[in-house]
């Protein structure tokens, strides 16, 4: 009990201390976010002073620090200069939209690396071996944003959806047609973010299975006849499960950031669009709302990782 | 399966990595002259059998001219082959210490030889992606590197001494992999020169890639050495008072071997990528000079080239030497008693 | 001039570094310019659209849906305090101003306003205008509007507490505006001095109904009222649609406003349309997919590449591409030419005395390969520029043709500036340092980065040693605003405005985007006090063929002395469904959409 409440100071230390070093880092990028206003022709140099005065972006580091961080205490969570808005207020309505399509990507991209890191390792050399390898090194020399291109293509020509999570007409269907809208509306970009996650998870489930394959104990269980389904769970992928442990409370840091660019590209309204703006634009609240949850998760995730390692072999836990 | 295998690749790497080190003598043209006239020309592909089905020893190419019924189109000129020699000579070029004269092949046709078509700008594609692979793929092997050597060490130190060491390169981790370097790199970018020359900047991507890559393997490191602490038999071999370093060398470091060699395979392809992140922040290379990424990234960014079958070959090319990095891995891996 | 870098399209270029190099870091964005060059290949195209073109308005059809895309979201709705590009398109199509441009015309005509006459003052030194209202108009949400809610408007602007970026606007020589209403439908401007065309002064100022926004004016927070999350019932415009719903993020629903004051020819009400769908697409180019298969209406700012490959298909795919020939926007290259004072610049100080050559700036002129520019970087759909009021601004277009392309007059003019060439055929200047140069552009620009790697090669083919120096948007316009640690920039402008006078920050030696020599006291050049002056006169020229004359003096200059070498003007490319009817785009913004009110939908394609 005592460890999980040390661990909880540490994250909140963390969080802390992120968001100071992210205050630092934008302190020393130049510029701010009136910056790009100096070339529109409607803001005066005038008027760009009484903003800059009016969110006190003149005043010190500090309590530039200190503002934010009563904001955060007051639960806004922070304000935006772009729209001159709490924070809250804007991730609210696409959080949920960004973590439903990283959470569903997720689980099919662990389900589609399982299945073909195991099946890849059993037979290491066989065609599927040699097929997944291919098609991991296609997709690491693919960018993301062509492949979001591609899924629309691929869309054009199925009749799905091509962008957005819901249609036109949504409010006006059913409850089980909207449903259907929905998940219809999931395909394309789960698929397209599921693709780019999966190279770093199927090379890896697949070395930590043959790997285990290898072990002596599973080579004895293979030399006793046991062999197929039951050696898979019952031997190779306890055995094999270390880094996949530690890779999976990685990939929840991207809950909130893997689809970041995606999201732009195929008109889903998560959170990417805004944070990625929030970065060129030097809107410092947004963005840093977006790295905390991002290093939250992160944080989450590693705990996670680190109590199912202990779940599965109690004395590494120190 | 072991290591002959792992040789074959290894000469096979060996042999791409030789290639494009010799970028100035295999090139046919140089990566930064502009053929204005040739602008998105199609491949010229060495042929052996001409227009009129006749067969030749010596491989040609034909002359390209704007197609007369769509001037943005190319066509073949038939009537006159120009066969592709070997050794030709060339203006004298700075090859390392050397000074070359010649170029590995070319001909005389007055549109040259482009074996993979050419960019907007009429430059060869083929010879761009051999400068931009020499550049990618050297930055991303040794960025890759020190990446994986910086995450063993860190993985290392959070097993062996435990507690606040442990908690702390954790908490590190989480940092690294979540602050914004955007912008400390924004802000570094401007105090360094305004036009940097390609050695500098080649040795700070692999610098700036490599020490900001260190987070996912030094994780990985310590999950493995956490259980491998444990096995029975490391239990052992310590009961019988092997020495902690002993140990560490000689059984649980090797056990991070395989994850170490994957995790390597997948870093290169994301530090070429990297590079073009810099070099949108006025880090990485600039033009004229390519770099693999930066030859991809053209894809993305007009409409247009995609329809431009040639301007994908930047893409296979990386995706080629991923592939080699991947098998040269596994090859690694299993080479062990089987 | 709004350079559209600082908003927001994510453009093309991304790169995922993954857990590399941190969350922040996964992706480039870039932001094109908006006015992503267009083009015609089609003269035919051109024709047909060309500004000035009697409309002929068909027989339209009443009803249906209009898809339109943006590649930003809207950042509040408030009228008084929105500035990004998507927020004005939207709120184009939901408010009206008492004047608008005429796009066809480039005047400014009355859009809500009955009528606008000069009143005579008697020898008065204040310009007096009365303004007629219309009766019987209402907002969207029912209530009628007065002489009460124009006043109110203007109050609000000129506040500061709002920080409108209109308040500028309704500053005469540092003084406000004063309006007063005379009685409840007419009002009376008094200006503090002539200004060329009052009627500028009220172009877009889009009205506010004084019964919603008086009570968070009065308690100082209209800044802040009508943001994103209002609800559509708490807003209100004049214009033909108003705000139905909005998803964030995914799409933003208009619909007709019943009370729209315009009618058309035949008496039927305004506009033709039910519906509007706006789709938030932050990514071009999955926007131009979405169009290519009918799923989005209209796209404006197409960019050269995907207009082309969209030509081919228009026929088989039923859509009508219009390239609208060259916009108002201008690329330009620019010299460091600010006083750096004694600092411990000395490379960049020995630099400006090439800079400050005019025979060395003609040279760089002369050895653009414009064309090339325009063929390689814009497939053609761009024009060369030789002053910075490119020809789509027709009303103040005077003929100037670019500087000839030629190496032979480059070098005589550098040879004459004192240059010379070493052995090996590098350029040398009279002191004997060989010339090494940069050209610093914005990385998040592609085109610029392309134009910027043809300039390299043509100065390289000078003797120059030149390197492209792609930086982020900021860390650029912080070295051009505030550092002065820069070379050659290549920048872009000229979306500001048709009148001379939005052009006054750029070429008035104090203006603030007078980019290439920055907080300028007191011009040290005949030329640049002379062009002070034409500034300021033509500022209150009443005449507009002498305006016109003052102005052209402007550019002539501009063009003799080269303090900016003008480049290409990108051209405006358009597209829309077949279904589309009225579908009369023009190269000024909303480009599609500025007669949204008579756009329509045909049930069956043509």
């Amino acid at each position: 009990m005592s460890r999980l409440v040390g661990r909880l100071a540490q994250g909140a230390l963390l969080l802390v201390v992120l968001s100071m070093l992210v205050f630092v880092f934008a302190e020393l990028a130049p510029g701010d976010f009136f910056t790009g206003a100096v070339l529109d022709p409607r803001m005066s140099e005038e008027l760009i002073e009484t903003l800059r005065l009016q969110y006190g972006l003149e005043q010190p580091l500090h309590i530039r620090y200190l503002r934010w961080a009563s904001s955060v205490a007051r639960g806004e969570g922070g304000f935006s200069i772009a729209y001159r808005r709490p924070v809250v207020d804007l991730f609210l309505p696409r959080a949920a939209h960004t973590l439903m399509l990283a959470g569903a990507s997720m689980l099919l991209a662990w389900i589609i690396a399982l299945v073909l890191g195991i099946a890849g390792a059993y037979r290491a050399g066989g065609w599927l071996d040699r097929s997944t390898l291919i098609a991991v090194a296609a997709l690491l020399a693919i960018p993301e944003l062509l492949l979001a291109l591609l899924g629309i293509l691929v869309a054009v020509n199925t009749r799905l959806p091509l962008g957005g999570a819901t249609s036109l007409d949504y409010a006006s269907l059913s409850l089980g047609a909207r449903l259907i809208d929905r998940i219809e509306h999931l395909v394309i970009p789960v698929t397209v973010l599921a693709l780019t996650s999966l190279p770093v998870l199927v090379r890896h489930v697949r070395t930590s299975v043959l790997e285990a394959l290898d072990a002596p104990f599973v080579r004895a269980a293979r030399g006793h006849g046991i062999s197929g389904r039951r050696l898979m769970l019952a031997y190779v992928l306890p055995a094999a499960a270390n880094p996949l442990i530690t890779l999976f409370g990685i990939s929840f840091g991207g809950l909130l950031s893997g689809s970041l660019v995606i999201e732009g590209a195929m008109g889903w309204p998560g959170l990417g669009p805004l944070v990625l703006e929030s970065m060129t634009n030097q809107d410092l609240h947004v963005l840093l709302a977006g790295i905390l949850g991002v290093c939250a998760f992160l944080w989450v995730g590693n705990l996670i990782a680190d109590g199912l390692l202990v779940l599965i072999d109690p004395r590494s836990g120190d | 399966m072991g290591t002959k295998v792992a040789r074959k690749w290894l000469w096979w790497i060996l042999a791409i990595h030789l290639v494009v080190l010799a970028a100035e003598l295999v090139a046919p043209h140089d990566f930064a002259r502009q053929v204005r006239t040739l602008s998105f020309a199609p491949p010229t592909p060495p042929r052996w059998i001409d227009a009129e089905g006749r067969f030749h020893w010596r491989p040609f190419v034909y002359a390209l001219q704007r197609d007369p019924r769509n001037p943005r189109e190319f066509i073949d000129t038939t009537n006159e082959r120009h066969p592709i020699r070997f050794w030709v000579p060339s203006e004298p070029r700075q090859m390392g210490p050397m000074v070359l004269k010649y170029r590995l092949f070319g001909t005389s046709s007055p549109t040259g030889i482009h074996l993979l078509g050419t960019d907007r700008y009429g430059r060869d594609m083929f010879s761009r992606i051999l400068y931009g692979a020499r550049l990618s793929l050297f930055a991303g092997a040794l960025a890759g590197t020190l990446a994986v050597v910086l995450g063993l060490i860190a993985g290392t130190l959070c097993v062996t001494w435990g507690g606040w060491v442990d908690a702390f390169l954790m908490r590190m981790v989480e940092l690294t992999i979540s602050l914004p370097w955007l912008y400390l790199l924004i802000g570094v970018r401007a105090f360094l020169p305004l036009s940097m020359d390609p050695v500098p900047v080649f040795v700070l991507t692999i610098a700036l890639v490599g020490t900001l890559g260190w987070a996912v393997p030094a994780r990985l490191v310590r999950g493995v050495l956490k259980t491998a602490r444990e096995q029975d038999y490391v239990q052992a071999a310590r009961g019988f008072g092997a020495s902690e370093a002993h140990l560490l060398f000689k059984h649980l470091l090797p056990q991070t071997r395989d994850t170490l060699l994957t995790q390597w395979a997948l870093l290169v392809p994301k530090c070429v990528m990297a590079e073009v992140t810099l070099s949108f922040f006025g880090l990485g290379v600039q033009e004229p000079f390519p770099s693999l990424g930066s030859l991809i990234s053209v894809l993305t960014e007009a409409h247009g080239a995609m329809t431009r079958v040639w301007m994908f070959w930047p893409a296979v090319a990386l995706g080629l030497a991923i592939l080699s990095y991947h098998l040269l891995a596994e090859a690694l891996q299993q080479h062990r008693d089987v | 001039m709004k350079d559209s870098d600082n908003c927001f399209r994510m453009a093309a270029r991304s790169a995922r570094v993954g857990c590399l190099l941190s969350v922040a870091w996964i992706c480039l964005f870039g932001c094109s310019p908006s006015p992503e060059a267009p083009s015609a290949d089609s003269k035919v195209a051109a024709a047909s659209s060309s500004p000035g073109a009697t409309e002929t308005y068909e027989e339209p059809e009443v009803g249906g849906r209009l898809v339109v895309a943006l590649t930003s979201e809207p950042r509040t709705f408030n009228p008084a305090t929105g500035v990004s590009q998507a927020t004005l398109i939207l709120l184009s199509l939901t408010h009206r101003g008492l004047m608008a441009l005429d796009p066809m015309s480039q005047e400014i005509r009355p859009s809500l306003a009955v009528s606008w006459t000069a009143v005579p003052t008697d020898g008065e030194d204040f310009p007096l205008y009365r303004i007629d209202l219309p009766r019987d108009l209402k907002f969207s949400d029912g209530e009628p509007f007065d002489a009460d809610d124009v006043l109110f408007t203007i109050e609000a602007i000129l506040d500061e507490r709002v920080g409108s970026p209109q308040l500028q606007t309704l500053m005469v020589d540092d003084e406000p505006i004063s309006v007063t209403a005379i009685d409840s439908h007419t009002v009376q401007v008094r200006l503090p001095s002539p200004v060329a065309d009052p009627g500028m002064l009220f172009e877009s100022l889009y009205i506010l109904p004084e019964h919603l926004l008086r009570d968070d004016f009065e308690r100082g927070e209209l800044a802040s009222a009508w943001g994103t999350e209002t609800s559509p019932s708490e807003l209100a415009g004049l214009g033909p649609f108003r705000l139905a719903s909005y998803r964030p993020g995914e799409r933003i629903v208009l619909e007709r406003n019943p009370h729209y004051f315009q009618r058309d020819d035949q008496d039927r009400a305004l506009p033709y349309l039910d519906e509007i769908v706006v789709l938030l697409l932050t990514d071009m180019q999955s926007s131009l997919l979405r169009f290519e298969a009918g799923e989005v209406d209209v796209l404006s700012n197409v960019p050269v590449d995907g207009f082309q490959r969209l030509q081919v298909v228009a026929e088989e795919r039923g859509l009508q591409m219009r390239d609208l020939g060259a916009g108002a926007a201008y690329e330009f290259l620019f010299f460091n030419l600010n006083d750096l004072g004694t600092e411990s610049r000395s490379e960049l100080i020995a630099k400006q005395s090439w800079f400050r050559s005019l025979g060395f700036r003609k040279a760089i002129s002369h050895a653009v390969d414009r064309q090339g520019i325009v063929d390689l970087v814009y497939n053609g759909k761009a024009t060369s520029l030789g002053t910075h009021v490119s020809p789509g601004k027709s009303r103040w277009f005077v003929d100037i043709e670019p500087p000839e392309t030629s190496l032979t007059q480059a070098k005589e003019h550098l040879a004459r500036a004192g240059f010379r060439w070493s052995e090996k055929g590098r350029l040398l200047d009279s002191g004997g340092a060989e010339v090494k140069l940069s050209i610093a552009t914005n990385s998040s620009n592609p085109r610029r980065v392309q134009t910027a790697t043809l300039i390299q090669e043509d100065l390289s083919k000078l003797g120059m040693e030149v390197q492209v120096v792609s930086l982020e948007f900021g860390a650029l316009l912080d070295r051009v605003t505030n550092s002065f640690d820069y070379e050659i920039a290549l920048l872009g402008l000229g979306r500001g405005g048709v009148d001379p006078s939005s052009d006054l920050n750029v070429w008035h030696s104090s203006g603030s985007n007078h980019l290439w020599h920055l907080g300028v006291d007191c011009p040290t050049t005949e030329w640049e006090r002379r062009i002070d002056e034409l500034m300021e006169l033509q500022k209150s020229e009443l005449d507009f063929a002498k305006r016109k004359e003052l102005y052209g003096e402007v550019q002539r200059l501009v063009f003799e002395n080269q303090p900016v070498v003008t480049l290409v003007a990108p051209n405006v490319l358009v597209g829309a469904n077949k279904r589309i009817g009225n579908f009369s785009p023009t190269i000024f913004e909303p480009t599609i959409l500025w007669n949204v009110e008579r756009l329509y939908r045909r049930s069956d394609r043509p």
